[in-house]
């Protein structure tokens, strides 16, 4: 009996002590992991995602998609080069918006695509408004289109400037701000009367989308500064010698410019973990990989603690070639959107899986 | 003794070299020409389209979706089309955000040739009560409500008059106004006749022997004219048409205007390009030429500047040899291209199938004034340097270079 008794204690000693510090050993989101050093509150550098999947448009006719866990990479054709997309807020339906102002929405359970419907001249970013209709933005003529999900129409239009990209909402649905790309300016809309209220200036030299992080107090504004030894390539719309490209952090509140992340590369678009923990900003061209990918971004730390592949495992590994004349024959990615609760690939919806 | 003008001599030189001349003339016609011809085409379509969609009177036009093409065609090259849409459409759209006024219009083409009726012609039915596009010519012209056998006709229907009797299946209407010149052929070569007045012909039409029955559905509409709010844009108020009223198009009339002139400006600039290329050539054609007239007459003109003639006198010479010629060749050009769009302006119409109205007699001074400017600038722009050059020389050096 005392045996017993004595193994008994020591089991529960055991439990009482080691169980907890594994515990300890790793900061828990809802959809990471952080690895810790053995001293406890000593964060390594990293993240491990244990749920998500990256929706990413592309100029390749088709959704590119990251396993945020696996890191696999998969796609769903839609048809037409295009810069904006947009997730339902139940993750069933992925509204993807063209370069030549076509809408289309992709069912993300059953695979069903509709049929282009014409909205805009040539759409850039795209974002659900607060009473559920999805903004999209015109970088051609300066208009927001308001496309309403119910009805599958094309519900209003209005102007904002001249060039627009992103549009993000803030956290009470008042405000929508909407950045102006060569303009380099954000945009304060009223969302309810539809007008241009106040404006958000110098915020960078070629502006993509925006996105507002979870808590509501910061703009991360995508600044794409693509550079090849000092000087501008690609298709990037860098300044010779100036920054690379990376993301501006603008204060919601007072609209200054708080920080410059520096990812590298041409970064269009930004999104969060839902506590905020995370940004993960799309880049065309990470330096030094040749590939576009996600680089994600501790936002305690503003150090960049992760990299995703999301072309070069199709374009790369299966050969699936970009002719030359478009976007000098390489993958170029755009907007992303995430799904923080799925986990895998929509299987009906996508093609190719690698 | 006479006076000898510089007009004179200058009138004598070009005669002497007359086949020269005549290739200065020509080159500058060309150019004029060309270019008269060119924006009066332009000036032509603006125009009719600018009277056209006043004359409509409607920010927006509903049609069916599906008439989408057709309703454009008949707005810009006025084929007669026929679609119909339920009337409670008028009502929908009456009640979208924006529009300030709505009334409908019923589309009806008059039976193909029967005797001693008008064939092929939009028959046009709107509803006087809702109205704001004839009923307010009517008010201005007329004074008076338009009866049930009276009927309103476009200028380009020219073979009737004010009083004239008008058939269109078997039933006899009196023509009581004549809408003005638009160039737009929906309007121009459109019979307009209230609602009611269609809907009696058409009812008539079934019970007459020999007689075409016409084809009116019942409660069906063709169009809905929408005038906006001034205070929101009519693009917008279109896209809340189309959101709120399903199986609609709303044709803005501005869009259409900025249809035609992409289609226009596609068209004509390389029109353009090429007068441009002419330009130069001729600018620098009479430039050589007038170097050659300048070293050919070296001896003339130090014998000019011996007997007297200061250096002004030379450059005015030159400079009114050049003015002569490309005023000459400025109206020549306007005159042959005046001829060739009044020759040929019936395939152009059709080759550019839009509105077209020609330019008012100001538009027409303003843009004869341009070319003539134009040709100036050319002749006298090309033959400024030989004149310069001929200005400074010594009248003992150049008698001896002439010899």
């Amino acid at each position: 009996m005392k045996k017993v008794l004595m193994v008994l204690g020591l089991s529960m000693l055991i439990m009482v002590l080691v169980i907890p510090s594994v515990y300890a050993a790793i900061g828990k989101g809802e959809c990471y992991e952080v690895p810790q050093s053995p001293a406890a509150g000593v964060e390594r550098a990293g993240v491990k995602f244990t749920k998500g999947v990256a929706y990413i448009q592309t100029h390749g006719g088709h959704v590119a998609l990251v396993d945020l866990v696996t890191g696999k990479v998969a796609r769903i054709p839609h048809g037409k080069d295009s810069d904006a997309l947009t997730l339902s807020k139940d993750g069933k339906t992925l509204y993807v918006f063209s370069l030549d102002g076509y809408a289309k929405e992709i069912d993300l359970e059953t695979g069903k695509q509709t049929d282009w419907i014409k909205l805009g001249k040539k759409h850039c970013g795209s974002n659900i408004a607060p009473d559920g209709t999805v903004w999209v933005s015109d970088m051609a003529d300066g208009h927001v289109y308001v496309y309403d999900p119910k009805t599958h129409k094309l519900l209003d239009s209005f102007p904002v400037s001249k060039s627009i990209c992103g549009i993000t909402f803030s956290k009470d649905g008042k405000k929508a701000y909407i950045s102006d790309m060569p303009g380099g300016f954000i945009s304060i809309v009223d969302v309810k009367t539809k007008k241009v209220i106040g404006k958000i200036e110098g915020v960078g030299n070629f502006i993509h989308r925006a996105r507002l992080n979870p808590q509501g107090t910061e703009i991360w504004q995508s600044e794409g500064n693509e550079l090849k030894g000092g000087k501008p390539y690609g298709v990037g719309y860098a300044e010779a010698g100036g920054a690379p490209g990376g993301v501006v952090v603008v204060d919601a509140k007072t609209g200054k410019v708080k920080d410059f992340i520096i990812t590298g590369g041409n970064p269009h678009d930004v999104d969060f973990t839902p506590d905020g923990r995370f940004a993960l900003a799309a880049v065309r061209q990470v330096p030094e990989q040749d590939d576009s990918g996600i680089v994600v971004i501790d936002t305690k730390t503003k150090r960049v603690v992760k990299v995703y592949s999301a072309c070069k495992k199709c374009h790369g590994a299966l050969g699936v070639v970009i002719p030359e004349e478009k976007d000098g024959g390489r993958p170029f990615l755009c907007g992303i959107d995430i799904d923080w609760n799925r986990k895998g690939f929509p299987k009906k919806a996508i093609d190719l899986e690698q | 003794m006479a006076r000898i003008s510089l007009f004179h001599i200058a009138r004598k030189n070009l005669r002497r070299k007359l086949f020269r001349s005549t290739a200065i003339v020509a080159s500058v016609m060309v150019v004029a020409g060309t270019l008269f011809a060119v924006t009066t085409v332009i000036e032509s379509v603006e125009r009719s389209l600018k009277r056209g969609t006043a004359r409509l009177g409607a920010d927006i036009m509903v049609v069916p979706a599906e008439a989408e093409a057709k309703a454009k065609t008949a707005l810009l090259a006025g084929e007669p089309s026929i679609f119909y849409m339920d009337r409670e459409v008028e009502e929908k759209v009456r009640r979208v955000r924006g529009v300030k006024r709505a009334s409908s219009q019923v589309f009806l083409q008059s039976a193909s040739y029967q005797c001693c009726d008008l064939a092929n012609m939009l028959l046009i039915g709107f509803d006087p009560e809702t109205d704001f596009t004839i009923m307010p010519w009517l008010s201005k012209e007329l004074t008076r409500p338009l009866g049930t056998e009276e009927v309103i006709i476009g200028r380009g229907i020219t073979a009737y008059t004010v009083g004239s009797k008008i058939r269109f299946y078997g039933k006899e209407f009196e023509v009581v106004g004549i809408l003005e010149e638009t160039g737009m052929d929906f309007i121009d070569n459109s019979v307009f006749m209230p609602y009611d007045a269609l809907k009696k012909l058409a009812e008539e039409s079934k019970k007459k022997k020999g007689v075409v029955p016409a084809n009116l559905p019942v409660n069906k509409i063709s169009t809905v004219l929408v005038q906006v709010d001034p205070e929101i844009s009519a693009r917008r108020v279109a896209i809340f048409i189309e959101h709120d009223v399903d199986g609609v198009k709303a044709i803005e009339a501005e869009q259409v205007i900025a249809s035609v002139r992409r289609q226009l400006f596609i068209l004509l600039r390389s029109i353009l390009s090429v007068s441009l290329i002419l330009w130069i050539m001729a600018l620098l054609l009479i430039g050589v030429v007038f170097s050659m007239i300048v070293n050919e007459r070296q001896r003339e003109i130090g014998l000019l500047r011996a007997m007297g003639a200061k250096r002004r006198n030379i450059f005015q010479l030159i400079m009114t040899e050049a003015t002569m010629l490309s005023l000459i060749g400025g109206i020549l050009g306007i005159i042959g291209g005046g001829a060739f769009l009044y020759i040929f302006r019936g395939h152009i119409r059709e080759a550019l199938n839009i509105p077209y109205l020609w330019p008012s007699v100001g538009e027409y001074l303003v843009l004869i004034v341009l070319c003539i400017t134009l040709s100036l600038i050319t002749g006298v722009g090309a033959a400024l340097y030989p004149a310069i050059r001929s200005m400074i020389m010594e009248p003992y050096n150049a008698i001896r270079r002439g010899e």
